[in-house]
């Protein structure tokens, strides 16, 4: 009988031990300060290509490495890299004329971080013909 | 979580100096599950009580451990993902998570502690229970285990 009393308060001691917290180093505070937003995003609709242009505080550009810009397809509130540039203007060639066409543009900082996508901004690009 | 330990030895040898002294089986019994050396002393309704209150305790504390072991999980996998965000969207969404997932362990954690905490107090109750109380009397129905199984004894008075 007393092995078999000893094995159940044996049992309850592993449940006490087992019971331990794996849950107890969260981060404290926010890690992560990202490169200001672009501003004054502007697509201008060409002959089969869009010509997109932002600003940039002057004072920010030295600690940025370059703008990733993004298609945006409003349908599926999807995105698609289309182009990295170390510059403020970005030219999407090549595209199928009579469509609209929205973009998102981001800066990213010498570590490779991404700041905050602009809001889509879109432009009509009419046909060749 | 750990003074726990030296609590349950405190009752064990207890258990072991009350039935060495007393030779009070039913204790021995009520140690391996609680209610059910009351049960076997005729106490029914005591040892039903026990014996449900603990079987309430421990399936609540094994469904909250699963529950917080997948809780941890998912904590970890938000940390990791926070931790690796390439992206300020991703990093915000990431942390908030991460949040969500540790309250929601430690609350789990909290309940599973306080299951834990009930099945070792009912259990620690119901020996304490049958060290004191043990009644001598013979009970009008007792069930006993043999090695080839259970055998239930019922008797009269008058």
């Amino acid at each position: 009988m007393r092995p078999f009393a000893w094995y159940a308060l044996g049992a309850i001691a592993a449940l006490c031990i087992s019971c331990g917290a794996d849950h107890q180093d969260l981060p404290t505070g926010f890690a992560y300060d990202p490169p200001p937003t672009p501003t004054n995003l502007v697509v201008t609709g060409g002959e089969e290509l869009s010509t997109i242009a932002w600003s940039y505080p002057a004072s920010d550009r030295g600690s940025i490495r370059a703008f990733r810009v993004y298609e945006y397809f409003a349908s599926y509130d999807m995105i698609q890299l289309i182009g990295t540039t170390t510059d403020t203007v970005f030219v999407d060639s090549l595209l199928i004329g009579n469509l609209g066409y929205c973009y998102k543009v981001s800066a990213i900082d010498t570590s490779d971080f991404e700041g905050w996508r602009t809001e889509s901004v879109c432009a009509f690009v009419r046909s060749a013909r | 979580m750990r003074r726990i330990v030296p609590f349950l030895l405190v009752i064990a040898l207890s258990v072991l100096a009350s039935t060495e002294a007393r030779g009070g089986e039913n204790v021995w019994y009520s140690a391996m599950v609680p209610g059910w050396g009351q049960v076997r002393a005729g106490h029914y309704g005591r040892g039903g009580l026990f014996m449900s209150g603990e079987l309430v305790a421990l399936t609540t504390l094994v469904i909250a451990d699963i529950q917080y072991d997948r809780a941890v999980e998912q904590y970890d996998r938000a940390k990791a993902s926070y931790l690796n965000a390439a992206y300020i969207g991703d990093a915000v969404y990431e942390y908030a998570l991460m949040h969500e997932r540790w309250n929601s362990a430690e609350d789990l954690n909290g309940l599973r502690q306080t299951a834990l905490y009930a099945a070792i107090g009912i259990w620690a109750v119901s020996v304490v229970d049958m060290i004191i109380f043990d009644s001598k009397a013979e009970p009008p129905l007792s069930i006993s285990a043999r090695r080839d199984g259970f055998i239930v004894t019922g008797s009269l008075s008058f």
